[in-house]
């Protein structure tokens, strides 16, 4: 009997088995073929390198390596029963990812890397991560050995993995990183700009060729990396992973089909870029508050110069100080670290003020002023003017009538060529009187229209992010901001002042140091405007093992021609030549620049101009700009620009800046610069080194001591955030 | 000794002495039919997998050794068995306590419950279950007077003895197993059903107690429970049985083929080839192979209950139902777990699963039953 309720029960244990598989197998058959999918493969989701970033002549001054970070596998992790890391996590859970974590930080300790639990459990638990993402842990160096340990332990070490990334290095140390500009993970606001969008996205990408983005995809920032971002850029693709029942990939279904970005030929020479940055940096430090000719006393902490070729557009060296090691950015930036890259105490050494900041041109602005007045007949250049060392308002009765040279020198008898090259200044306040008097015949703006022609108050149209176009002020611009914030400003309708300011390149007049060079290079080839040129090609390698420099190993992806973006004419071609002599006679005897140009002289003649912008209690900002060789046969090869605030006359401190370099390049003795970090072997090998820092840290500009740093007075650095002009009229 | 209540003993006439004429071939064909299709599922599930020496070959071994092990069980008569019952019970103890030592037992994810012999692993828990049947059969089946409270403590205490040392260990499934061969065989010999019902109570009070205290770790409460409320239970043991059921159900009707499972080839159900080994024939064979594996499974059991049936003493019968609770709990857990409807134990499938052990010792069982089953009419 007992037997015999076994045996039913035995009956109906099977039935029940028959039951559920028949439920599985048959009549829940497609639920789970779609479900298992899923848990089956890995979509892996691949960056292909960045291209390179080469000089003129070749030299990489960007390239790839290795680097090595152990991070967490947040979706293995979490399978391994570590956790989400959010309030959710069971006790067994936290009590699991501590054993885990003591061990990981034991071992990483136990390797030179001490590491905290503690920091492993915060990481873990940030919610920036989502919970399929990886985690970084430690990204600097990360030997072999510890590497492989953690792929043969990592039943000890669940979801916990090295893995190689490829990052940029810097062979030539800091040396142009405002122009390079750097590499960092896409944010959400970068994921909808136009040329991103335009890629579409990883899994809907725009075309074969495109390079759709992933949230956690590298972009460039800033410089260079940003603004041929879709050269450089590699080819992402997807590796399908089989993965087994823990996570562990067991083999590949789809290789990735990835690609290296293309290598970017900058026009800059990197060996007079070194130059630049350095004899840009020697100056600035020279103009300290121990300098002579500076009252106030000057105080450089900041500058920048520009080289263009004349013939064609193409900026040969840009230089911004201070600098900073782009090498530091290549895993991400901690907060501290941007703090202290764009604080104002510090000096902003992220920022390029070659083309993103703005400044008073002072007499160098007399190039314009002088186009303006042989165009409307206001300088007749043969006349001769008696330079009294002041210059009085024709029929002034209030307010300011008299204007004087800086210093209050007087001149004596000049003509147009003569105040060029002795930088009258009364000469030209009387251009911009008679200009504003008779502006029934010239019209409102002969001086605004001349600056435009040069490429003033307009953005130069260089491919680099962020460029300032200046201020050219004019009636209409005065009434226009006025009226948006009256506050800021003390009148509203232009004055004679406002033109005499303007004829000297004070006051409503700001200018960036590239549009500076720019306009006089234009001056130097005869009039033709170029667009500045940053690159001047894109390439692929035909064959890795075969060396860049030669094109031909090298298939051409685009060329870079020079582009016109307008044209200045002189009223006739005598007139022209007045003036070419006027700039010449700057570097010579009697000229504004000839003391420091017979410090340094250049192997054939020089064409430039000084300028001494004043800016409300501070020293004077120093520039010169000029070009070489100014023979007037030969076309000019180098148009260079210095700018250095508080850095006094521009005699003192910009000019020789330019005389410096531009002295080397015309014998040919630039120093050739090498490398710091060894070039990898072949072009587009990611070079495994584990030399990084070449370059010391950023250096932090010491503050102010008079306080001066701090007062309202930049305003003439910055005239575009709208602040009135608190400049007066000065001399150069 | 002639059973002269067997009717059908003496209308057959056979020669009583040629033990050996009444072996039991339908359930010879079904055990090696089974174990040939085992041996075919674990091949599929290791061929990928690194090891020393092939788990395909090693299996073959064990089953060689099972085969010895079934004749030897099967040709001693098992009354003669019950002369060294107390013996051989004592023994098994022994294998039991040393394996707890350390040094002579070796511990595998945190369970001390084997002896390594070079290559192979001897799980005593296995041997155990096997001599711990045939002593309480023994006993239970021979007590002249009524069964009644002391026997069934009598049999309670030579059950509980290797199940405490089993629970050192720990392994909770092994254990299980007993419970249900000790319900049957006490239910069996005729315990009187008051006592039982009492038993039966004071079980289940217990169970729930061990759930509740901190006897049991975290993964053996969360594998019991798991089936119940998967998502209490942690990621291994619910990824587990969902892993499973996934590759069974994608199997289909006529399953992917033999050699052509991609989970089964991929890896992708963990513990394979012992405790899911189910999941092979479920995605390769689809459900008519596996139909067929059941009732291979059926079968034997059938045969098993059958000649509980015809056993001419109480000792066969009780035998008969130890190995029939045994292999009914086995089957029933083991595909209910690779379904997805019994939690995740370790428990194998007898001639199916890989194990030298476990494979062993089913072959041992068979030879019990034989044993009875050819001497039924001596």
């Amino acid at each position: 009997m007992r037997l015999a309720v076994i045996g039913v029960i035995c009956v109906a244990l099977f039935a029940s088995l028959f039951v559920r598989l028949y439920y599985l197998q048959v009549i829940d058959h497609q639920t789970y073929q779609v479900q298992s999918k899923a848990v089956h493969l890995r979509i892996k989701h691949e960056e292909g390198p960045r291209g390179r970033i080469l000089d003129r002549n070749g030299k990489v001054l960007v390239d790839n390596k290795i680097s090595v970070v152990v991070g967490i596998d947040k979706q293995v992790a979490r399978g391994d029963g570590l956790g989400n890391g959010d309030k959710n996590d069971s006790k067994a859970q936290l009590a699991k990812r501590k054993k885990v974590f003591q061990q990981l930080a034991g071992l990483l300790t136990r390797s030179g890397l001490p590491k905290k639990v503690t920091s492993i459990e915060t990481l873990y638990t940030d919610p920036r991560y989502s919970p399929n993402d990886f985690v970084p842990i430690i990204d600097e160096g990360v030997t072999e050995e510890l590497k492989a340990y953690l792929g043969e332990h990592h039943e000890d070490f669940p979801g916990i993995v090295a893995k190689a990334r490829t990052v940029r290095v810097y062979p030539y140390g800091n040396l142009a990183a405002h122009l390079l500009g750097y590499v960092g993970q896409i944010t959400e606001s970068e994921l909808s700009l136009p040329d991103v969008k335009s890629q579409g996205t990883t899994k809907n990408p725009a075309g074969p060729d495109a390079k759709p983005y992933a949230p956690d995809d590298q972009i460039g920032k800033t410089g260079v990396e940003r603004a041929y971002e879709q050269y450089l850029r590699g080819k992402p693709g997807d590796t399908i992973l089989q993965v087994d029942a823990r996570g562990q990939s067991i083999g590949i279904a789809k290789e990735p089909d990835l690609a290296q970005g293309d290598d970017v030929w900058l026009s800059i020479d990197i060996d007079l870029q070194a130059a630049t940055e350095k004899r840009l940096a020697e100056q600035i430090a020279a103009r300290n508050p121990g300098a002579k000719n500076c009252k106030p006393a000057c105080n450089a902490k900041e500058g920048s110069a520009v080289i263009i070729n004349p013939s064609n557009g193409q900026v040969l060296a840009m230089a911004s100080y201070p600098t900073f090691d782009p090498s530091q950015l290549v895993n991400g930036i901690s907060t501290d670290l941007w703090e202290k890259l764009n604080s104002k105490e510090n000096g902003k050494p992220m920022l390029n003020r070659a083309l993103n900041e703005s400044f008073a041109p002072g007499s160098t602005f007399k190039l314009v002023t002088t186009l303006a007045g042989l165009r409307t007949g206001v300088i007749n250049p043969a006349e001769v003017y008696q330079d009294r060392g002041k210059y009085k308002l024709e029929g002034c009765k209030a307010g300011k009538c008299e204007f004087q040279n800086a210093g209050g020198e007087a001149l004596g008898g000049v003509n147009l060529q003569e105040a060029i090259t002795r930088s009258s200044d009364t000469y030209f306040f009387r251009v911009g009187d008679v200009l504003w008097r008779g502006r029934a015949q010239y019209g409102d703006t002969p001086i605004q229209d001349a600056a435009k022609d040069f490429g003033f108050g307009q953005k130069s149209g260089i491919n680099l992010p962020n460029e300032s176009a200046g201020v050219i002020g004019s009636p209409e611009w005065l009434a226009a901001v006025y009226d948006k914030n009256p506050k800021l400003w003390d009148h509203r309708s232009w004055t004679v002042g406002d033109n005499l300011n303007a004829a000297l390149g004070q006051g409503l007049v700001a200018v960036t140091p590239l549009q500076l060079a720019n306009a006089y290079a234009t001056f130097a080839n005869g009039g033709t405007r170029y667009v500045p040129q940053m690159a001047i090609r894109v390439t692929r390698p035909k064959s890795l093992a075969k060396p860049i420099v030669d094109l031909k190993n090298v298939r051409l992806v685009k060329t870079f021609d020079a582009e016109v973006a307008g044209k200045v004419d002189f009223p006739n071609s005598d007139q022209y030549a007045i003036v070419y002599n006027g700039f010449q006679g700057v570097t010579k005897g009697g000229g504004t620049a000839a003391s420091s140009f017979a410090d340094s002289p250049t192997a054939w003649p020089m064409a430039g101009k000084t300028g001494t912008a004043q800016v409300k209690d501070k020293a004077d900002t120093s520039l010169f700009v000029g070009w070489g060789p100014a023979t007037g046969f030969e076309p000019a090869q180098y148009a260079m620009v210095s700018v250095i605030p508080e850095g006094g006359f521009g005699n003192d401190g910009s000019a020789p800046v330019v005389f410096g370099v531009l002295k080397q390049a015309s014998e040919n003795t630039l120093p050739i610069i090498v490398p710091a970090v060894p070039q990898g072997p072949a072009a587009g090998t990611p070079v495994a080194t584990t030399t990084t820092t070449t370059t010391p840290p950023i250096e932090i500009a010491t503050s102010d001591p008079t306080g001066a740093g701090t007062s309202g007075a930049e305003t003439t650095t910055t005239p575009t955030t709208g602040a009135p002009p608190a400049t007066t009229p000065g001399s150069g | 000794m002639i059973t002269t209540t067997n009717p059908r003993a003496s209308v057959r006439n056979h020669d009583m002495t040629a033990a050996w004429r009444h072996v039991d071939i339908v359930l010879v064909s079904l055990v090696a039919l089974t174990s040939l299709l085992g041996s075919l599922m674990i091949y599929s599930a290791t061929r990928n997998k690194t090891a020393s020496i092939p788990f395909i070959d090693k299996h073959v071994i064990f089953v060689t050794i099972g085969i010895a092990a079934m004749i030897a069980c099967a040709s001693v008569d098992y009354i003669k068995l019950r002369d060294w019952a107390r013996l051989l019970y004592v023994l098994g103890v022994l294998s039991l306590i040393g394996v707890l030592i350390p040094g002579i037992g070796s511990e595998h994810k945190g369970i001390r419950a084997w002896y390594d012999i070079g290559p192979f692993q001897i799980q005593p828990a296995e041997v155990a279950k096997v001599l711990t049947i045939v002593a309480v059969a023994s006993y239970l089946g021979t007590q002249i007077e009524k069964l009644g409270a002391k026997q069934m403590i009598v049999a309670l205490v030579m059950f509980g003895v290797p199940m405490g040392l089993i629970m050192v260990q720990p392994d909770l499934g092994t254990n299980l197993v007993f419970v249900m061969i000790a319900a049957g065989m006490l239910a069996v010999a005729g315990i009187p059903m008051r006592y039982l019902i009492a038993l039966a109570i004071i079980g289940v009070v217990g169970v729930v107690g061990i759930l509740q205290s901190d006897t049991l770790d975290q993964y053996q409460r969360d594998r019991l429970t798991s089936f119940a409320d998967p998502t209490a239970a942690t990621s291994g043991a619910v990824y587990n049985t969902k892993q499973s059921q996934t590759a069974i159900s994608l199997g289909g009707l006529t399953g992917k083929g033999y050699l052509n499972g991609e989970y089964t080839k991929g890896g992708s159900v963990p513990e394979q080839q012992t405790d899911f080994i189910f999941t092979v024939p479920g995605e390769e064979l689809g459900f008519l192979g596996s139909a067929v594996l059941l009732l291979l499974l059926g079968g034997i059991v059938w045969r098993v209950w059958r000649t509980a049936q015809l056993a001419r003493d109480q000792v066969g019968t009780l035998i008969c139902i130890g190995v029939l609770c045994l292999f009914v709990f086995h089957i029933f857990e083991n595909v209910g777990m690779n379904l997805g409807i019994m939690p995740v134990t370790g428990i194998p499938l007898p001639f199916v699963s890989y194990g030298g052990s476990a494979t062993i010792s089913a072959f041992a069982c068979m030879g019990l039953v034989l044993n009875v089953h050819m001497r039924r009419f001596s």
